[in-house]
């Protein structure tokens, strides 16, 4: 019936996983050039649906300012962005601007992927000094302009904490372990799947933040800016959490990181607290029915001005260095940091904005959630510490770090000194390039 | 299906073997063959060639890559996570694979009685095989196994309280996905229903008259008789099984996690190559899963010498 011959002949149809590892550049289906005479651009950016529509809405107006430059959307979820983004590059693809975050700044920029924005002449002079800096890599110049302004936040939840019949805590005075007990007995006074703190040891902004506090950093010039024994501080404080119950178990917490914003515990009214970036208030507070406030994260000796905390650009605007349409990409740059009238169309939606000319000028167009973030920023002004040093290459896998390390130690399969440890030995190999 | 259709041809003696007629006129053939060639040449051939070059360098995608010699392979030795991958993806294929065969057998037995309405049960077995390597079917499984999903509201209903999240616990996710592979039994279990057609009715016939019963039948005539069609499943879906991604990248978001419990070979592949900009690293790794696969299908062909029965 069947012979050896044909068995054989049949399994040779294999290696499909081989072209995995080569396939090309991802190509966008959007046009690249108009061609004759008239110039195109491409702008790729990732991210929701209140801000494609706005920056659609932008690009159209730049439409009239310019009239014949055609400019190609390309929006996409942050999830699939840094794949297709880094084979466009490979491909010799890239978009002529992009939206660029700070993970991935010097990983792009040191690699010559991008157009030094100050050199080829673009207007800052109305932005906050600090928000321009965060743009720049060392020796390479600014490589990307700030789109807005973030800080890390805790958000609560009113409407939990009045059914758990406790009141919102002063957010100048709170230490860490303040927002433990608190978040242990709002999960104590609510139904069982309410809790009042999300894990936070698996967020990659509390890190940073305890980090901070401690007087280390996430990096430092040389590298890893903290020690194992930081690290090891950091998670006992989130295996804590856990074993109080002010968090939920290893389990709920795994599921809750890949969560979208309005699947989370806590816009469905099953957490308490969470943290968040200032540019993401919006998102939660119209999935949680306008019940947020925005509170400062907790300090380690009960001041607000100990917090540490620190202004980071929630996203930039870059330019590729191999654009054909340097002139064209930068002048639509410059227009969409420093033009009022796209600052009206853009808000705050990608963070508050860093030109406080602008930042002025769209008060009024605000709204309410809006406002909560705007005013938090301002708030924290006086109370800022150092600005952090960029990513160096190789930090974009910190928060896969994290939450492997995270996840060994919620599950029991290590203790904290073996997970703090982890976590300094990888991100270091992860940083060595 | 197409290997379907190669095995018929195949099990019926026709188009192969026959007399060599010299055709002076190929060109419409190549014309028919064109869109598979290309897709050959430029999807296959091409990257795989270019990976292997790759292999050697250090590429991080955004500049241009660097020749380096052995260093990816050398790093391979020292990369836990790699061991890791390994170790899950070997779990998968070894439990995995029997599980998916015995049941796609076991199926196409009872489907094979001579029941009314075969072909609709055909299709009813046979879906899971196309929607299983999909994303939807991932995301669907994600809901059901998680802590409030179908699953463990089912069993609460049942009486069984603090089940974990069968995807987010690290002791249990990698099941959860063997499960999902199980369950994608279709394909195999469509070659099988061919091959037991193609067994002789006489030799059941005769067996029954000396009086051999259901299982004897099945294991002294059924079993040895469909041993090539069973080993072509087995190298077959041996392959496909190394190759795995889907379901572990969509079922855990990318990551592989919870702590690395469901981080396939493929799933480091790919973030070593689009997430970590390492794609010299990538590539390097590309080519020892086909070593790796060659050497389990070497193997597999040098053990089915001593269970497989050809019948020529």
């Amino acid at each position: 019936m069947h012979t050896r011959r044909e068995a054989l002949a049949l399994t040779l149809a294999v290696p499909t996983a081989l072209t995995l590892a080569a396939c090309g550049p991802n190509r966008s289906s959007s046009e690249t050039s108009g061609g004759d005479g008239s110039s195109a651009l491409r702008f790729m950016w990732w991210g929701n649906a209140v801000r494609d529509k706005a920056t659609r809405g932008a690009i159209d107006a730049y439409g009239e300012v310019e009239s014949d430059l055609s400019i190609s959307a390309e929006p996409a979820d942050w999830s699939g962005y840094w794949d297709k983004l880094a084979t466009q590059v490979a491909g010799g693809d890239m978009p002529d601007v992009v939206q660029m975050d700070e993970k991935y700044l010097s990983e792009y920029g040191n690699r010559g992927a991008l157009l030094d924005l100050e050199k080829a002449g673009l207007e800052t002079s109305d932005f906050e000094d600090s928000s321009v800096a965060a743009g720049e890599v060392p020796d390479k110049g600014l490589l990307a302009i700030n789109a807005g302004i973030n800080a890390p936040v805790l958000l609560a939840n009113a409407a939990v904490f009045e059914d758990a019949g406790i009141d919102l805590p002063d957010d100048t005075t709170w230490t860490w372990d303040d927002l433990a007990s608190l978040a242990a007995d709002i999960t104590k006074a609510t139904d069982d799947g309410v809790y009042g703190l999300q894990q936070i040891g698996l967020v990659q902004a509390t890190f940073q933040v305890y980090m901070r506090q401690l007087g280390k950093d996430q990096y430092s010039a040389d590298g890893a800016g903290f020690a194992a024994e930081d690290a090891e501080k950091f998670l006992a404080y989130a295996k804590s959490l856990q074993e109080t119950k002010a968090a939920p178990d290893a389990s709920v917490s795994v599921e809750e990181t890949g969560q979208s914003v309005d699947q989370s515990l806590f816009a469905t009214g099953k957490c308490a607290l969470q943290v968040a970036w200032s540019n993401q208030v919006v998102a939660y507070d119209t999935a949680a029915g306008g019940k947020v406030h925005v509170l400062r994260m907790p300090s380690m000796t009960g001041k607000a001005a100990d917090a540490q905390l620190w202004y980071k650009a929630s996203m930039y605007f870059a330019v590729s260095a191999k654009t054909t349409a340097k002139e064209q990409a930068v002048a639509f740059v410059d227009w969409l940091v420093n033009s009022e009238d796209a600052g009206r169309l853009l808000l705050a939606e990608r963070g508050v904005p860093a030109n406080l000319t602008v930042r002025e000028a769209i008060a009024d167009d605000l709204t309410d959630a809006d406002i909560k973030a705007v005013d938090f920023i301002e708030s924290i002004a006086d109370e800022l510490g150092d600005a952090p040093v960029i990513t160096p290459q190789g930090g974009g896998q910190f928060e896969d770090i994290l939450t492997r390390c995270g996840e060994d130690l919620l599950f029991g399969r290590t203790d904290t000194k073996t997970a703090g440890k982890d976590l300094l030995d990888q991100l270091t190999s992860a940083i060595t390039v | 299906m197409s290997a379907i259709g190669e095995l018929t041809s195949m099990a019926k003696g026709r188009g192969r073997g026959g007399v060599r007629e010299k055709h002076p006129d190929n060109k419409p053939a190549l014309v028919f063959m064109a869109p598979w060639l290309l897709g050959l040449l430029g999807i296959t051939l091409i990257p795989m060639i270019a990976s292997l070059y790759l292999s050697f360098t250090d590429y991080s995608l955004l500049a241009a890559p660097k020749w380096i010699g052995l260093q990816n392979f050398v790093d391979m030795f020292h990369d836990a996570r790699l061991m890791t991958s390994l170790k899950v993806t070997l779990i998968y294929v070894i439990v995995g694979v029997p599980l998916q065969l015995a049941l796609a057998l076991a199926l196409a037995v009872l489907l094979n009685e001579g029941i009314k309405g075969l072909s609709f049960y055909r299709s009813i077995f046979y879906l899971p095989s196309l929607l299983g390597g999909s994303v939807a079917i991932a995301i669907l499984w994600r809901q059901m196994f998680g802590t409030g999903g179908l699953v463990n509201q089912i069993a609460g209903m049942l009486g069984f309280t603090n089940l974990p999240g069968w995807i987010s616990d690290p002791s249990t996710a990698l099941g959860t996905i063997i499960l999902l592979h199980v369950w994608t039994f279709g394909s195999p279990m469509i070659i099988f229903l061919a091959g037991l057609r193609q067994i002789p009715q006489m030799y059941y016939e005769a067996a029954e008259v000396d009086g051999a019963g259901r299982w004897r039948r099945f294991t002294a005539i059924t079993l040895p008789l469909l041993t090539p069609i069973i080993f072509f499943n087995l190298v077959l879906q041996v392959i496909n099984a190394f190759q795995s991604f889907t379901q572990a990248f969509v079922v855990s978001g990318g990551t592989g996690g919870p702590s690395d419990s469901t981080l396939f070979y493929t799933l480091y592949l790919y973030q070593k190559g689009f997430t970590q900009f390492d794609m010299g690293y990538a590539s390097a790794m590309a080519w020892l899963l086909l070593v790796i696969v060659a050497i389990f299908t070497v193997i597999n062909f040098f053990v089915s010498k001593f269970w497989v029965f050809y019948d020529d």
